[in-house]
């Protein structure tokens, strides 16, 4: 599966970050990384879009990791990006 | 993944296999030098069962997929950068002596470093016997100059060929409780103070009043991920209360449910994760201890018995595991 991501606008990473859309994850790097990611997104809006970036940069990684894409997948299903 | 005399393992060690390492300091420095590196401990799980063995070496070899490995010590200085320095499509093994600066600047500094969770990060923090607590410093070896460290964390980052990757994962059988939700006002390996459901109070008053069993952890949710943070004891003298892995500011924390029976539990969990591309797993020595683990089994995933478990972070009570699988 490829992703164009960037085809992927900022506001769904940004989301992802502040938790407005959400799933339940499968990948353990995400899980980790995304809640320490939460605690800064809701510092404000800067941080928030930072969270996202480094979320953006994230999912590129592992772009490859089923795991990867399957929360991804749910993701862009539940923003209605699919 | 096996327990093998000093032989046996080093034959693996002169055929040039890149190896994890993990035995009593004796037989360790015995070893001849090689493409391995390896931390202390006698307490190992294996298809036998849990034991402590003090005259054999648990031996993870690294599959053949696995192109190059760096071995490269960290010091508190640049422990930050150990995210960094992993190879892009790789993964890394930590290994990191307990109860020293390196292990609470790792434990404490993970999650800010730069490129956090972009390598595949997995390992152990050595330990020693327990009879020998106080007494005996964990050690971590750099099999590849003979180099012995009491005070530097060392690591072997790996290259993954093309069209494989590194999964790490866990298998944790605590779930948060019902109880009150925790935070604390400061990040660390012990706390004074807390915030129960909002309301600041003496962490230890909270602790002793409430009678709390020191044996299940701290859990926190990492959105989805139970992570969990073990008390080590009540400091009576300062009246604070000390963990073996630290607590972060602004993550909300719960007591763990008690686990009745940790191997039927284990084997439930078990599922399909048994995988055949499991390069390496190890196990928690609470876990050892309050499950009472020796010579009970836990399926295929065999490994040390740690002093804490990495998996991208610090972790405690916490099976890690580490499957390599084509894509």
């Amino acid at each position: 599966m490829t992703v164009e991501f960037e085809k992927i606008p900022n506001s769904f990473w940004v989301n992802v970050a502040l938790g407005t859309v959400d799933v339940a994850y499968e990948f353990l790097a995400l899980k980790i990384a995304l809640s320490r990611l939460r605690g800064h997104a809701k510092a404000g809006p800067a941080e928030a879009s930072k969270a996202g970036e480094e979320l953006r940069t994230l999912f590129a990684k592992y772009a490859q990791i089923p795991q990867a894409q399957r929360d991804l997948q749910n993701l862009l299903g539940k923003a209605g990006l699919s | 993944m096996k327990l093998l005399d000093s032989a046996q393992a080093s034959a693996l060690i002169q055929s040039g296999k890149p190896l994890l390492l993990a035995g009593d300091e004796a037989v360790l420095l015995g070893l001849p030098r090689g493409n391995w590196i390896a931390g202390t401990i006698p307490y190992f799980m294996t298809a036998e069962g849990g034991c402590q063995n003090r005259e054999k070496v648990f031996v993870h070899e690294i599959p053949d997929v696995v192109l190059r490995a760096h071995i490269r010590a960290y010091n508190t200085s640049n422990i930050s950068r150990v995210y960094s320095h992993g190879f892009d499509n790789g993964m890394s093994a930590v290994i990191v002596p307990a109860l020293t600066d390196i292990h609470q600047t790792f434990a404490n500094g993970a999650p800010q470093f730069p490129d956090f969770a972009l390598v595949p990060l997995f390992g152990w923090i050595a330990g020693i016997h327990l009879s020998e607590l106080g007494s005996t410093a964990p050690k971590v070896v750099d099999g590849s100059t003979g180099e012995v460290f009491t005070d530097q964390a060392i690591v072997m980052h790996m290259e993954l060929r093309p069209g494989y990757y590194a999964n790490v994962d866990i298998i944790n059988l605590f779930e948060p409780g019902t109880g009150d939700q925790l935070t604390f006002p400061a990040s660390g390996f012990s706390a004074d103070r807390v915030f129960v459901n909002g309301v600041e109070q003496s962490f230890y008053e909270y602790m002793t009043k409430n009678e709390i069993d020191l044996r299940p952890p701290l859990v926190a949710d990492y959105c989805g991920a139970h992570v969990n943070v073990s008390f080590q004891s009540l400091d009576h003298e300062n009246k604070r209360v000390n963990f073996y892995a630290p607590v972060f500011e602004n993550v909300v924390y719960r007591l763990a449910e008690p686990v009745a029976d940790y191997v039927a539990e284990f084997g439930k969990q078990l599922g399909s994760r048994a995988s055949s591309g499991l390069v390496f797993s190890c196990n928690c020595i609470l876990n050892y201890l309050y499950a009472e683990l020796e010579g009970k089994q836990t399926g295929a995933f065999a490994g040390p018995i740690t002093f804490g478990e990495v998996a991208f972070q610090l972790l405690n009570q916490t099976l890690v595991y580490v499957d390599v699988a084509k894509l």
